[in-house]
């Protein structure tokens, strides 16, 4: 039952990006909107070379294809300050004329609703045009002890977990739940100084991003690292559900864990944590336009991600790249997850 | 015996491969690429991979690998032009280079100087390779031995090394050496995100941006006083016949020893990830100074000042690649990125990269050797035209210069908050130059402040305060530190109140 | 021997300068208290610690002000990089100079945020040059040249975004 639940919404997400395209408004909007001749600008919230640049590199031209008039496409890097940089610059720097996006990652967006004095923007008075999926796969090191769900639940051995801060809340909150003994250290400034510490046994568990964790499986394996849960990610239903891509849906969410060893546990404040730090997993890399662009060229945009998503060329590039296929929510099915991420991250929501 | 035999002919088989089609134009592409950003101050090889990465991800992976290759195994070479000709270190690798390859353009020597820089890059990467092929069982073990608590200490030998070495005063370096950690501290803690030091400034939640301070600490105070002085920036007509090629090449073979030496560190600090380059830079520079006879010449145009860092950073480099397609971990930030497209094309990091891929790990190495000479020869051939640089009024200098420093400075954000700091980097550094206050231990204490805090933070975190006696390779480590900081005392009691080693107008 | 005005000219800077390294330590402190402690271990051990060497650089200076006073060039074969072409010494009655320098620094940076690199940095380079009374096609030759790198190398060919120009933020381009 509960794996015809996954599947159905495993669907759900996957199958999203073909209805949210095959869903008329966005494309009537879009009518009579060309950017013939034009260059089109993206606000990329990482440095160049990084990961996220490197995606929107590789969409760019996919972009540029399907949007009406096959414009150039640029990028502006604006890395930093957990992508409130470059959510700042979109909403503050970038003109609406419908030939800017920018782009910022899910706790950067939080940053709107906590009311921090640094933070210059208001995502209510953007308009989303679409996230990309990425979830954290939490991985252990052989002699931790814990090499899967079984031992992670009997898990006598201290877990020393490497973090970054911005999803300390999550793993503090789960460890409480489960009772396991933990240690967080949150000090290594970039993946690559935990991947190290994980190596040496200085750390004996920390989350990968889903797509670094497929792309290098082979290594890890011979590495002696396991995956054991991820952190999974809010659908369109409001559940926290695993990512099934890469034989992934072996590994079981923090939530369902939970559920299954821990049931007292629901609903309660640490578990509302929990959730408010999956929910952002869904919508992680997320598109927005700057305020006051008019609804036809949101409309071009989201039309144009979501046919990217579906271009068969694009589908095999990004599969060949990252190892996963592309998880790409619309705009109009992203919206409410993205609302109820930010709900769930305003000061004082539990 | 075996193994080195294995790993020689590995060597072999990757090598042969660089000179095969279409192999060879494709690092070609690439080495003319890095060749001319590393030429722009405040570039860097990043803009060139950026440039490149679109082309290299629809090609073959062999060929992307070593066009991308090609670019990182220039642009450290050819950004000692600027540095030695004008003063302007365009990154913060050309700026040991520039502290004795300036005086030496200074002197009509800037052929010699950049000839000197050539060739040290060229040896330096050709001994790094032999220390591979030699030692790489030991090395990797090495790795797996580095963690929190050695990071830091070896950061720190670093900066200690650096600040007691420059300056008349040891007190000053400190403090500048303090001053540049304090900097480093502004922006986002590790470990907390909280934001510090900051103000209400959204620019300085990213820290302080390198390139614009070191341009401004550096090069502003040099271009200034160039104007007031409005002459050639050559004092002597001496270097104007003279290329430097058989002078720069009989430098480095006089002093091979130390060739030796700032490779090995090279080396071990690439292969040890995380580290970077401006560990290797510095530490090979402190080792030239503390070995030489004549310690007080450095900084006013001591052809070992060139040597040394540029020996350091190049050897560095085919370092850096081990860890990076071994463990998936970057031994430097240009790795970082190069990391991330390989993978893309289809590298998949592992131990295998040592063993049955060995070959294509000596590719990506041999890219590093062939790439420096290349570039060494096409610099050789332009050279005749670039030293005459030197030989321009300043009038006629001097406001492109300062054009392509500030236009450089605001690459680091493209903010004009680049701009700002560069300006106020540039006052300062003229008052920091003519007071005789040492600049290097600023910027050394800035970037070594970034590694090394995140690296306290897990140390006391993990482990208390006992790592300080209870880690073989840290107590090591904090015996080099005590003798760094004893040195120049040392040096000064053996040479009877003879002033200690230091770094002019550094 | 330098002279004593240079002396004292060059005393007070040490002593400004010290004094620049403990206010800004002094401050570091104060905004330290309000960050959390596990954000302050490293920024508290340097902050201290610059204040001591500091004390202790100030006590050295007051029981020998004369310690690092100019001396004159050891040997004569590097003058231009010896003490009297870097210290306060070489500086003396230069100081409209130095002045004229740092304001068209100054200016080329102010007049970068005004209108924009493309602009500023190829006027600054004819003004420049014909202030200085060289040849006119030389200043216009040398701007161009600038104009042209910045549109079609940076701009167009590596796609590089410079900062808007706050002419054009304030007056809505």
């Amino acid at each position: 039952m509960k794996s015809r639940f996954n599947l159905a919404l495993a669907a759900l997400v996957a199958g999203s990006a073909t209805l949210g395209w095959a869903f008329a408004p966005s494309d009537a909007n879009a009518q009579g909107v060309s950017f013939k001749g034009k260059t089109v600008s993206i606000v990329v919230f990482s440095p160049p070379g990084a990961p996220p640049d490197l995606w929107f590199r590789q969409i760019g031209p996919y972009l540029s294809k399907h949007l009406p008039g096959n414009p150039k496409v640029r990028y502006i890097n604006k890395g930093g300050g957990g992508s409130v940089v470059a959510a700042n610059y979109t909403y503050n720097a970038l003109k609406p004329d419908g030939t800017n996006i920018g782009s910022f990652n899910a706790p950067g967006a939080a940053e709107s609703v906590r009311g921090k004095r640094k933070v210059q923007f208001d995502t209510s008075k953007m308009s989303f045009i679409g996230a990309q999926t990425i979830t954290r796969i939490v991985g252990f090191r052989g002699d931790s002890g814990t090499t899967d769900l079984n031992s992670f639940v009997k898990a006598t051995k201290k877990h020393l977990v490497g973090l970054q801060a911005a999803d300390t809340p999550y793993y503090e909150a789960f460890y409480r739940i489960m009772g396991i003994d933990f240690q967080v250290f949150s000090a290594y400034p970039r993946f690559r100084q935990r991947l190290q510490a994980l190596r040496t046994g200085e750390i004996n568990t920390t989350p990968f991003a889903h797509l670094t964790w497929v792309q290098n499986l082979s290594t890890y394996t011979k590495s002696d690292f396991h995956a054991v849960y991820q952190m999974g990610y809010m659908d369109g239903s409001g559940e926290i559900v695993p990512v099934t891509v890469g034989g992934m849906d072996k590994v079981p969410t923090g939530h369902s864990i939970v559920k299954k060893h821990k049931p007292k546990a629901v609903g309660s404040r640490d578990w509302k944590i929990m959730t408010s730090v999956a929910a952002g997993q869904g919508v992680a890399r997320e598109v927005w336009a700057p305020p006051g662009t008019d609804a036809k060229f949101v409309a071009a945009w989201r039309k144009a991600f979501v046919a990217t998503s579906n271009d068969a060329q694009y589908k095999a590039d990004h599969q060949k790249a990252w190892g996963v296929p592309m998880s790409w929510i619309p705009g109009d099915v992203g919206e409410p997850i993205v609302k109820k991420y930010l709900d769930m991250n305003r000061p004082g929501a539990f | 015996m075996d193994e080195i035999l294995f790993i020689a002919g590995a060597f072999v088989n990757g090598f042969y491969k660089v000179f095969t089609w279409p192999v060879f134009p494709m690092m070609m592409i690439g080495i003319v690429a890095g060749m001319i950003v590393g030429l722009i101050p405040g570039l860097g090889g990043l803009i060139a991979h950026i440039l490149l990465i679109p082309f290299a991800l629809q090609m073959d992976p062999l060929n992307a690998y070593v066009m991308l290759l090609g670019v990182y195994a220039v642009t450290t070479q050819t950004d000692s032009i600027p540095a030695v000709l004008l003063g302007v270190p365009g990154t913060a690798a050309a700026l040991a280079t520039s502290l004795d390859g300036y005086p030496m353009a200074k002197r009509g020597e800037a052929g010699r100087a950049l000839c000197a820089s050539y060739y040290a890059s060229i040896l330096g990467t050709f001994v790094a390779t032999a220390i591979f092929i030699l030692f790489l069982p030991g090395l990797r073990a090495l790795v797996n031995n580095f963690s929190s608590p050695e990071f830091f200490m070896l950061v720190m030998l670093g900066l200690v090394m650096a600040s007691s070495l420059s300056g008349k005063s040891a007190a000053r370096g400190l403090l500048m050496g303090g001053l540049g950690l304090m900097i480093s501290m502004i922006g986002q803690a590790p470990g907390t995100g909280d934001t510090r030091f900051a103000g209400p400034f959204l620019y300085l939640w990213e820290g302080m941006p390198l390139i614009p301070i070191v341009l401004g600490l550096f090069a502003v105070p040099e271009v200034v006083d160039l104007a007031i002085r409005n002459t050639t920036i050559a004092s002597s007509q001496v270097g104007r016949k003279v290329s430097g090629l058989w002078v720069g090449f009989v430098d480095c073979a006089r002093n091979w020893w130390l060739v030796v030496k700032c490779s090995v560190v090279g080396v071990v600090t690439g292969f040890i990830p995380g580290l970077g380059g401006a560990v290797a830079e510095w530490m090979s520079y402190a080792i030239a100074v503390a070995s030489d006879k004549n310690p007080d010449s450095f900084g006013k145009g001591n052809v070992r000042g060139v040597i040394a860092p540029e020996t350091g950073t190049a050897s560095h480099k085919p370092g850096a690649i081990i860890p990076t397609v071994a463990f998936g971990i970057p031994g430097n930030n240009a790795m970082a990125v190069l990391l991330v497209v390989f993978v893309i094309i289809g590298l998949r990091p592992g131990p295998e990269m040592l063993d049955t891929q060995l070959d294509l790990t000596f590719t990506m190495v041999s890219v590093v050797i062939v790439g420096n000479i290349v570039a060494a020869l096409l610099a050789l051939v332009l050279q005749r035209w670039l030293v005459m640089l030197c030989f321009i009024r300043a009038n006629l200098l001097v406001p492109f210069i300062l054009a392509a420093m500030i236009v450089g400075a605001t690459f680091a954000r493209l903010s004009f908050g680049d701009i700002m700091v560069f300006l106020a980097a540039g006052t300062l550094g003229y008052v920091f130059k003519h007071a005789d206050w040492p600049r290097v231990p600023l910027v050394m204490g800035l970037i070594m402040g970034r590694i090394a805090e995140p690296y306290l933070f897990s140390t006391v975190d993990r482990y208390n305060y006992e790592w300080l006696y209870t880690r073989p390779i840290v107590v090591v480590l904090i015996i080099f530190i005590c003798m760094a900081l004893a040195a120049p005392y040392y040096r000064r009691w053996r040479n009877k109140g003879a002033p200690g080693a230091r770094i002019r107008g550094s | 021997m330098a002279d004593p005005e240079t002396i004292r000219v060059s005393r007070t800077i040490d002593w400004i300068l010290v004094a620049l390294f403990v206010a800004t330590s002094v401050l570091f402190i104060s905004l330290l208290l309000d960050l959390p402690p596990r954000a302050t271990i490293f920024p508290w051990f340097v902050s201290v610690t610059m204040v001591l060497v500091a004390l202790v650089y100030s006590a050295g200076n007051l029981r020998n002000p004369a310690r690092w006073d100019d001396k004159p060039a050891e040997g004569g074969d590097d003058e231009e990089t010896a003490a009297a072409a870097i210290g306060i010494a070489a500086l003396k009655g230069r100081g409209r100079e130095i002045f004229r320098m740092f304001a068209a620094v100054y200016i080329l940076g102010g007049a970068i945020m005004l209108v924009g690199h493309l602009v500023a940095v190829p006027l600054f380079i004819l003004a420049y040059v014909l202030y200085r009374r060289e040849s006119w096609v030389l200043a216009a030759g040398g701007a161009a040249v600038f104009f042209l790198v910045i549109q079609f190398v940076f701009i167009e060919g590596m796609d590089i975004v410079f900062p808007e120009p706050m002419l054009l933020r304030w007056f809505g381009g």
